[in-house]
């Protein structure tokens, strides 16, 4: 036994719809729910039907020094399960043994305060994070420099850029010193070379023998540093095992959840006031085609609806291409091309138009999202699949080369060598005829 | 929720955590509590530090709004008509119960307040949450000492001389922060439910000033009413405190046995009702 740092048996969690924010936030609310739950009682009828399982008999072992990584989509439990490993909440019924102790980063910064100073808020968040002050004191320095906000560590957290903000907030987490890590989306945060700082931190925290748990959307970051994985799929567990067949299957299940109607997607985010309703991808003279071609002009068509008699200004609308392992290739967005802020209303659309497209043959995804006055309307990640037929972009007869099929993007460039060799790398134009 | 128990032969040294649904009507998990003591020290630091931040006065506001509020009262009933203050005089009588009143008002807002407060916290850490309403009672108790101070002068600019009754007087400020901390277990546990809390809490305490023996002295209350009276636990409170800091106040002690009560059942019921709704905090907040 001494080997394993988690095993799960059973673990379920059971939500009671409308329990929550939505039917009774109110006395009164909950007082007509009552009521009606009485009726309801009377007429023999259940309150069962309006509960749903986020989380359906999940077990498994992790040993210890493993680093597990947790996929699948929006709503499959992935945020629950660790929710539940890192005791947050806790399971309807099923049991889980933890040996050692757990630090969870399911959101760096959390319990940050906007009035303290950096200083203050690495032991704020450091006690918070179960660290003994003995402990922050000795890592006190390591931990700013870290951060790389020396400057500011007596100012506020309020004056912050967000960027020094969450760069503070991983320095502390990063140097607690748990048994297990459990990490929910760190790397969406920083710059480049901050994400880099920080793959590099857990890499080092795995290597030092320390289990780690990672859920993340990114399948390259999960290839890289994990040795098995867990697919999660409508609170259970899809597939388990080696990294690279569970990444395998969550590219399959990618492709039939994208394949349903955009309407019916559950698994969005945001105010919903706008909703994108359809995806459409069309060539150069405006036809719908089920796949666009390496190089040609391509359009992305983005339909939505508005709610009823609503104006909404200051609106973005762009749509990002992930390639197969989850990770974003480019952003088209309307507020880039065109700082005029975008008035939408009703119904309609936005078109893309790429005029070569970059992309080399393969299964890609878009991932949608709409805003207005800053406020996220609607978000979908892996909203559509996207199929490109490779041809030959740089009019030189050759295909891409093997393993970068939707792996990448095309670009513009010319080679020269010491021997006066050169040759350049242009689209052809004569394709476009 | 889970139960921590150091079970050191099965993991080598590991500390082992079993995670399962709670059971169990009263189970306290004092180990996890003591284990994340720090966290309850610091809590009250960051509650007292962000309060003060950026005020020009800083701490002294503690000092200055009581006192304001005795100048105010005082002045008001000076015009309005005398209130018996049962010998001493009125502002010192006033700042007597004042003392206790600022520290109960304060408790309980920041108490109940403290799970809502600090949603953010509780949907993405784990700590007992017990931690939050314990620091939030806490806190108050600095703005209480910084107060006393300023009575100290008040009590100096009168020439009253305290007696040997006032070593009794953190008897007293422990009354006030157990009646506290109980009634915000509930507040709290309710509030995260229910956010009307949020609306009825500054009118019950509104309501609670003048059910409370600050503004008059208990003499003032009618005779058929005070049953009723005797189980409020602030009157005991602020009894208790006019009792150890005002020579020659005198009380009858064998009224505070019913607030007693009071305070001892909505501490239990406090307990159990916030250990049950604790484990669904996460997903209501």
């Amino acid at each position: 036994m001494s080997d394993v740092a988690i095993t799960a048996d059973r673990l379920s969690k059971n939500y009671r719809l409308g329990a929550g924010t939505v039917q009774h936030n109110t006395l009164r609310d909950h007082l007509m729910h009552r009521l009606r739950g009485l009726t309801r009682w009377s007429t023999g009828q259940s309150e069962s039907d309006s509960s749903f399982w986020a989380l359906k008999d999940i077990s498994f072992e992790v040993k210890r020094g493993e680093v597990l990584g947790i996929v699948g989509h929006n709503g499959a439990g992935k945020s629950t399960l660790l929710k539940i490993l890192s005791r947050i909440t806790q399971p309807t019924t099923g049991t889980a043994d933890i040996y050692g102790r757990v630090s969870s980063l399911l959101e760096v910064g959390t319990g940050f305060h906007s009035e303290l100073t950096g200083r203050e808020n690495i032991f704020l968040n450091a006690a918070m994070l179960g660290m003994r002050r003995e402990e922050v004191r000795k890592k006190f320095d390591e931990i700013v420099a870290f951060s790389g906000v020396e400057d500011f560590i007596d100012t506020p957290v309020k004056r912050y850029s967000s960027g020094m903000y969450v760069r503070l907030a991983f320095a502390v987490a990063a140097h607690l010193e748990p048994e297990i890590l459990i990490v929910d989306e760190v790397l969406a945060v920083g710059d480049a070379s901050f994400q880099q700082k920080c793959l590099g931190k857990m890499e080092e925290v795995s290597r030092s023998g320390r289990t780690v748990l990672i859920v993340s959307h990114n399948m390259t970051v999960i290839e890289g540093l994990c040795e098995r994985a867990i697919l999660l799929e409508k609170g259970r567990v899809a597939k388990i095992g080696n990294t690279h067949e569970v990444v395998e299957g969550y590219a399959d299940a990618i492709r039939d959840l994208a394949g349903t109607e955009i309407e019916a997607r559950q698994d969005r985010d945001g105010l919903g006031e706008i909703l994108l309703t359809r995806i459409e991808v069309l060539d150069g003279d405006k036809h719908p085609v089920a796949a666009a071609i390496t190089g040609r002009e391509t359009i992305i068509r983005m339909y939505y609806r508005c709610a009823k008699g609503k104006e909404f200004r200051n609106c973005r609308v762009s749509i990002s291409v992930n390639g197969r392992k989850g990770q974003d290739l480019f952003v088209l967005s309307t507020d880039i091309v065109d700082p005029k802020p975008l008035t939408l209303r009703g119904e309609g659309y936005v078109d893309f138009i790429i005029p070569e497209l970059p992309l080399t043959g393969g299964a890609y995804f878009f991932q949608s999202y709409i805003e207005s006055n800053g406020h996220a309307q609607d978000w979908i990640k892996n909203v559509a699949p996207f199929s490109v037929l490779d041809a030959d972009y740089y009019g030189t007869g050759k295909l891409c080369p093997p393993g970068w099929e939707a792996n990448g993007v095309l670009i513009h460039y010319r080679w020269e060598s010491d021997e006066g060799l050169s040759a350049d790398a242009w689209p052809s134009r004569a394709r476009a005829s | 929720m889970s139960v921590l128990n150091v079970d050191r032969r099965s993991a080598g040294m590991l500390p082992h955590v079993r995670i399962q649904p709670s059971r169990g009507l009263l189970d306290l998990d004092l180990a996890s509590l003591w284990h994340y003591r720090e966290l309850i020290y610091i809590l009250v630091w960051r509650d007292v530090t962000v309060r003060y931040k950026q005020t020009m006065l800083g701490v002294a506001w503690a000092m200055f709004q009581p006192v304001a509020t005795m100048l105010i009262f005082t002045a008001v009933f000076s015009v309005m008509g005398k209130i018996p203050s049962d010998g001493s005089p009125y502002p010192v009588f006033l700042y007597a119960g004042l003392l206790p009143w600022f520290y109960v008002s304060q408790a309980l807002s920041r108490g109940g307040a403290s799970l809502v407060g600090d949603a953010p916290l509780i949907s993405k850490v784990y700590f007992p949450r017990l931690i939050l309403p314990l620091s939030a009672t806490m806190a108050p108790l600095v703005d209480l000492i910084l107060a006393f101070v300023a009575f100290v002068g008040l009590m100096t600019w009168y020439e009253v001389v305290p007696t040997w009754r006032v070593l009794f007087l953190p008897l007293f400020v422990g009354l006030a922060a157990t009646f506290t901390l109980a009634a915000g277990l509930w507040i709290s546990a309710l509030y995260v439910r229910y956010r009307d809390v949020g609306h009825i809490l500054p009118i019950l305490i509104q309501l609670g000033m003048f059910v409370s023996p600050i503004l008059y002295p208990v003499s003032k209350v009618p005779e058929s009413w005070r049953a009723l009276y005797a189980l409020n636990p602030v009157v005991s409170v602020v009894q208790g405190f006019r009792w150890a800091l005002i020579p020659g106040f005198q009380v009858d002690f064998v009224v505070f046995l019913p607030s007693l009560g009071v305070v001892f059942v909505l501490l239990i019921g406090g307990l159990i009702y916030f250990r049950s709704m604790e484990r669904t905090f996460a997903d209501v907040i």
